[in-house]
């Protein structure tokens, strides 16, 4: 059992819940040689493949697109699969290790829980591979050794209706 | 008394459930949210809906459970059940199959990703 203190001083603040998304692969790619229709076209195949993505956050400078996802660990071998015959698709992607998805809702649309949810997860000492919002939740992705004690630090700072995995 | 109709919307993921609330509630239904299949229950019981939309792949208890005991209980069996479903064909991380869902006896099935418009048209039946 991983005890963690509270973030503040104020009172926590009652979320309806915490969703976990576990045994995840985590997708990485930053490369140049993206320049949209190798993206669309790898996206478009894992789309074929049923390839499910639990996350995917993207961003786009002048030299680079930069993206992450979230897939089931399992379909990690069907992403492999796919990017072995094309070497274009491998480039500058990187298929890591086990992460999970905790995303705490709904955020209401205020900031106070992001600024809250970050500063337990630093305080704690885990590493943040990404964050995002969507309609309703706030998510971060951690290591999946990092579970139990993410789980701990947000719970300092939340009370949290439903804890769904 | 509030005579607007009252729909359950269960499924794990937030946004889903959000975005099928305020679809729902922009066509003046009530709405009460409910994210596993053990909660699911406790709404039932407590609010009593008159249409549940179901997601099959759910942590505690998964949709298809749900769905079983609601029909073999006299005293809910006349709630409608409409069936959010994900299945092995089409998604390459869930073992569910159709014949999962046509056991469970749910009244109408939607497949994921799902169509809102078309949720909208199957409620709009079920609640005249």
């Amino acid at each position: 059992m991983v005890e963690h203190k509270d973030c503040s001083t104020t009172e926590k603040i009652a979320m309806d819940g915490l969703r976990v998304s576990g045994n995840l692969a985590l997708m990485e790619v930053a490369d140049r040689s993206y320049a949209g229709k190798h993206l669309s076209r790898m996206l478009g195949e894992l789309a074929k493949a049923g390839v499910n993505m639990n996350l995917f956050i993207g961003g786009e400078t002048q030299e680079e697109i930069r993206f992450a996802c979230c897939v089931a660990a399992s379909d990690g071998a069907h992403i492999k699969a796919l990017m072995d015959p094309n070497p274009e698709l491998r480039t500058g992607v990187e298929l890591s290790a086990a992460v999970d998805l905790l995303a705490l809702f709904p955020h209401c649309f205020d900031l106070k829980i992001l600024g809250l949810g970050i500063t337990a997860l630093a305080r704690a000492g885990i590493p943040l591979h990404g964050f995002c919002s969507s309609l309703s939740a706030i998510t971060f992705v951690t290591d999946h050794t990092d579970l139990d004690q993410a789980i701990a630090a947000l719970k300092g700072c939340f009370e949290l209706g439903v804890e769904t995995s | 008394m509030d005579d607007k109709k009252l729909i359950l919307v269960v499924d794990d993921d937030p946004d889903l459930v959000e975005a099928i609330s305020m679809k729902l509630a922009s066509e003046n239904y009530r709405v009460a949210k409910a994210y596993d299949g053990i909660q699911a229950w406790d709404r039932i019981r407590e609010e009593r809906p008159q249409l549940i939309i179901l997601d099959v792949m759910m942590p505690n208890k998964n949709g298809y459970q749900v769905c079983k005991e609601l029909k073999g209980d006299p005293q809910y069996k006349n709630i409608t059940v409409v069936l959010l479903t994900a299945v092995g064909e089409a998604v390459t991380s869930t073992n569910y199959t159709h014949m999962d869902g046509k056991t469970a006896l749910a009244d109408e099935f939607i497949p994921k990703p799902i169509d809102l418009d078309s949720l909208m048209e199957i409620v709009k039946d079920y609640t005249r």
